[in-house]
């Protein structure tokens, strides 16, 4: 059964055991093993004959590498082996080498690799490896690397910024002409922004576990990956081996945010020192190395001028965005960031006019990569403070003027979106609700402000990367046992998230059974069919969907089965309470129990057990990420945040005392787990825009450690109020959409709107931290942060 | 130089060998096997390893594992009491007070200590008390109901017992 399946077996709302409910039997099935610690993740695996890996990396941010002497460690009791680039020559795109060969493009270039019997050897050996570098000259300015002549990033003959992704969409609906859509307009709004440079920091770095049988050469991998499937396809091409020799293993994954849809080096070198030893390997990144080497947000330096009606509609948009992109990422999934970033710019308003283009530019620094609110969380800051800006030089109220333009249900965009439920409208006027804003806007002390900031999100990453539109499928099975117990074999990546509770919610609500009787197996590449991973708000939506396919391709088997029993139509029936019941009038009274059902199936079959099968993908193609106008994702969903805060105008220092965020989730399927993305999605965001910020210098970072690296605390976060009753999606798994990523996004335009409002201040970049709102302030003087002054007085 | 190291772990008397340089998180975790307790940054930071010395929460990775001789040490692992999660355990469970569940342990231990020294603590109490345990994906909000509730049970296991 594919996504065309026989939707007449689906669960009605009406009937809704677990979906959605307060008091309902929805347990979260990791619970046990994660306050017990019993959870093993990938840095637990061990056995009493393991060695482990580590990695001596650049120190320079660009430069020949003249010599590699490596035989005092060599000598050194228990290194059991080292590898460099000329041992272990594996590249796995045009630009990425897992240890560089000739020349280093970043601080934090893997050099060379130890395998020794612990970690106090691994270093020590670290400590006796000498490399000799002759340094060239590095760029680390996007906008200088961008200029004719700039000096060669990666010293592969390429240019900067032509070579990796580029993406630019123009386009318009009803023939209209940009040109002349500025021209009429009443009011232009021009702003440049700049964002800064963060990184994900899971509190559980990336870690590898990895065993070799050489007989059947066949690596087994315990991974900390929200992809699998991409750590299995990526050692195939590193390896140049078939898939079928590497089986990945997804345990659990200690947060993620986007870090660890990647396969990083360490995954490689643990592999191949696996093999070679015939020894287990573990490679534990240090925090250090998870700063520095795994790919956290893109900065974003933005140009974006829109052209408005006379009651402030969007009447057109230009945009031209750079993303510092580091120094690695010319292929594969960067063109991603391009292209979403173009999407985000063609949201969340009705623009009939679009002239948007993104270009990731290389330089001398850290690679970028996906981050939870992949570059939405850059281009809506720009996006919302432009709109807001905007509103206030026209004399309009920001709710209002946001109303004017706000998406809805059934707008194409000329970028080739397609919006089909919607209810961002909605989100904004709960919001201004909720603050009150009518009845205290024109009341605020100064010092005080209340902001808002709407978004849009896809609701699945479906577009595919890849020529395949398997390539972002999911693939399900639900196997149903003579005795009625049910396994579910699903690759959703769960990496705290809760996708491993969702899908086993799903089976049992398709079911009528309790969450405990449906079984989870373990899963890895060889034990359950495909998925594409956990990135892009795909899980719920994508995933969701195939599990539920296959939980209804078994029911609709059980259910033929009763039915012609019992001579009734199988789409009347269905499965409640562990009984089959019929819905057809005059058969009311009908009811069989599910064991007696299933072993009824089978016998007739017989004694096959009752399996189904789902997949689902988006029927779409890959345009989008030729630069051309696609429907990316089945769905989108949409969000307003607000938030009242009051600002120390003589430090520069907020209180944010409420955070509001309705969220057009569609029908939530677990009311806890919603609310859960929600908080967890302001403190993210909250962290982006006040607490969190990489410095580099001469492209080495100044801060990659916990101690200097100011994340939010328990004694940080606002109080939190959350909505989410908006109506289902009609594409989505009983009605759901995208709940945790996208929300990260409207989180620093409220506060830079509420800060805004508060003193005046005119804000195009981010972090808003202490030191940086204090400076706005000093250097714009502007009336109402000196009035708020005086009034300290 | 190897030295004998006898303490209290979890109960029960425990004699191991170790470096001196041997931190009590890479005993735990690598040479007992006890995984439940976390490295996330060994700095000190992220509170991930938190263990309870004498009732005190530490970091397990900046402690030595030869200053614990002759003390009592209590991991993750060992909180459940008599077949029973531990009401801070139940209450996690209960409020979905975790997501990936890698910082869970050492929060829980830091819960634990407080409550054992401060059975009725304020919201800002419970606050401070987690502040030095990180934790990237809850906002920390159903953490701290958690908290509370756990409080709330204990008390009235207390008064009813």
């Amino acid at each position: 059964m594919n996504r065309f399946a026989d939707k007449e077996y689906f669960r009605k709302p009406e009937d809704f055991r677990l979906i959605s409910k307060d008091e309902s039997k929805y347990v979260h099935v990791d619970a046990y093993e994660k306050v017990t610690g019993k959870a093993k993740y990938a840095g637990d695996f061990m056995a009493p004959d393991m060695y482990v890996a580590k990695v001596l990396h650049s120190p320079i941010p660009k430069g020949k590498i003249l010599s590699i002497d490596t035989s005092r460690a060599e000598a050194l009791p228990g290194v059991k082996g080292i590898l460099t680039g000329k041992d272990f020559p594996i590249r796995i795109t045009e630009d990425i080498e897992i240890l560089v060969q000739g020349q280093v493009r970043m601080v934090g270039d893997p050099v060379v690799a130890v395998c020794a019997i612990n970690e106090e050897v691994a270093e020590a050996a670290l400590e006796l490896i000498d490399v000799q570098y002759e340094p060239l000259t590095p760029v680390f300015d996007p906008l200088e690397s961008i200029k004719d002549g700039a000096v060669d990033v990666q010293g592969y003959g390429y240019n900067n910024h032509n070579f990796g992704p580029i993406c630019h969409q123009v386009g318009s609906n009803d023939g209209k002409d940009i040109d002349e859509e500025f021209a009429k307009a009443a009011y232009v709004s021009v702003g440049d922004y700049k964002t800064h440079r963060i990184q994900h920091a899971p509190i559980e770095p990336h870690a590898t576990y990895a065993e070799y049988d050489p007989e059947k050469v066949q690596w087994t991998v315990y991974q900390s990956t929200t992809m699998s499937f991409g750590d299995q396809h990526w050692l195939s091409v590193g390896f140049n081996m078939d898939e079928s020799h590497f089986h990945v293993i997804r345990p659990y994954v200690g947060g993620a945010f986007g870090s660890k849809s990647n396969w990083p080096y360490s995954e490689f070198i643990a592999c191949e020192f696996a093999r070679r030893t015939l020894h287990p390997v573990r490679f534990v990144l240090t925090r250090e190395e998870e700063f520095q080497t795994m790919h956290g947000r893109h900065p974003f330096i933005i140009h974006l001028e829109t052209a408005h009606a006379e009651n402030g509609k969007v009447l057109a948009k230009k945009t031209s965005q750079i993303l510092d992109g580091g120094a690695y990422g010319v292929s594969h999934s960067q063109y991603a960031a391009v292209n979403l970033s173009v999407i985000w710019a063609a949201f969340p308003y009705k623009i009939d006019a679009i002239d948007l283009l993104s270009r990731r530019v290389l330089t001398n620094t850290a690679e970028g990569g996906a981050m939870r609110g992949y570059t939405a969380c850059q281009v809506q800051f720009a996006n919302d403070l432009n709109m807001q800006y905007a509103a206030e030089a026209m004399g309009i109220d920001p709710i209002e003027f946001r109303l004017t333009s706000a998406l809805e249900s059934g707008y194409h965009s000329p970028a080739g979106l397609i919006v089909t439920s919607c209810a961002f409208k909605d989100t904004l006027r709960d919001a201004a609700a909720f603050m009150r804003w009518e009845e205290r806007k024109n009341s605020m002390k100064p010092g005080e402000g209340i902001g808002f900031a709407g978004t849009a999100f896809v609701s699945g990453t479906a577009s595919p990367v890849l020529n395949s539109p398997n390539q972002v499928q999911t693939n399900a099975t639900v196997r149903v046992a003579f005795n009625g117990q049910v396994s579910l074999y699903s690759n959703c990546h769960d990496n705290g998230q809760g996708a491993d509770t969702v899908m086993v919610a799903i089976v049992a609500e398709e079911l009528g059974l309790d969450m405990d009787e449906v079984k989870l197996i373990q899963p890895s590449t060889f034990h359950a069919g495909y998925d594409s991973g956990a990135y892009g708000s795909r899980v719920t939506f994508l995933g969701g969907n195939a599990v539920r396919r296959a939980a209804v391709d078994a029911k609709r088997q059980i259910l033929e089965y009763v039915a012609a029993k019992w001579d009734v139509e199988p789409h009347t029936c269905d499965i409640i309470d562990h009984q089959v019941i019929c819905r057809d009038l005059g058969h009311e009274n009908l009811s069989m129990p599910w064991k007696q059902a299933v072993f009824g199936c089978m016998t007739t079959h017989g004694g096959d057990e009752v399996v189904g099968v789902g997949s689902y993908y988006h029927r779409t193609n890959n345009q989008q990420f030729q630069g051309k106008p696609s429907n990316y994702a089945p769905s989108y969903v949409f969000s307003t945040g607000a938030c009242h805060l009051n600002v120390d105008v003589e430090t520069g220092e907020i209180d944010i005392d409420e955070f509001f965020f309705a969220h057009d989730c569609g029908q939530a399927l677990n009311r806890r787990a919603v609310e859960a993305q929600l908080e967890g999605s302001i403190y993210s965001g909250l962290g982006y825009a006040c607490y969190e910020e990489l410095k580099l210098r001469d492209g080495k970072m100044l801060n990659p450690n916990f101690r200097d690296y100011r994340m939010v605390t328990a004694l940080d976060m606002p109080h939190i109020t959350t909505k989410f009753d908006y109506p289902p999606d009609p594409e989505g798994p009983f009605g759901a959409k995208e709940c945790g990523e996208g929300t990260t996004a409207p989180i620093a335009p409220a506060i830079a709107n509420a800060i805004h409002m508060a003193t005046g201040i005119h804000i195009t970049e981010l972090p808003l931290d202490p030191e940086h709102i204090w400076r706005m302030i000093q250097e714009q003087k502007p009336e109402k942060a000196m009035a708020a002054l005086k009034a300290m007085e | 130089m190897k030295k004998i190291l006898t303490f209290t772990l979890n109960g029960e008397k425990t004699e191991v060998i170790c470096e001196p340089n041997r931190s009590l998180l890479d005993l735990l975790r690598d040479d007992l096997g006890l995984t439940g307790t976390k490295k996330g940054c060994e700095e000190a930071e992220c509170g991930a390893c938190t263990v309870l010395l004498d009732g005190r929460p530490v970091n397990s990775c900046a402690t030595l594992a030869v200053e614990c001789e002759g003390h009592d040490v209590v991991t993750i692992e060992g909180i459940a009491r008599n077949g029973e999660l531990h009401p801070i355990q139940k209450q996690f469970i209960e409020k979905w007070a975790f997501q990936c569940g890698y910082c869970t342990p050492g929060m829980i231990m830091s819960a634990k200590a407080l409550l054992d020294h401060n059975p009725h603590p304020t919201e800002t109490e419970i606050r401070e008390a987690i502040e030095g345990n990180l934790c990237r994906c809850t906002g920390y909000a159903k953490i701290v109901e958690a908290i509370a509730a756990a409080a709330a049970e204990m008390n009235w296991e207390a008064e009813n017992a």
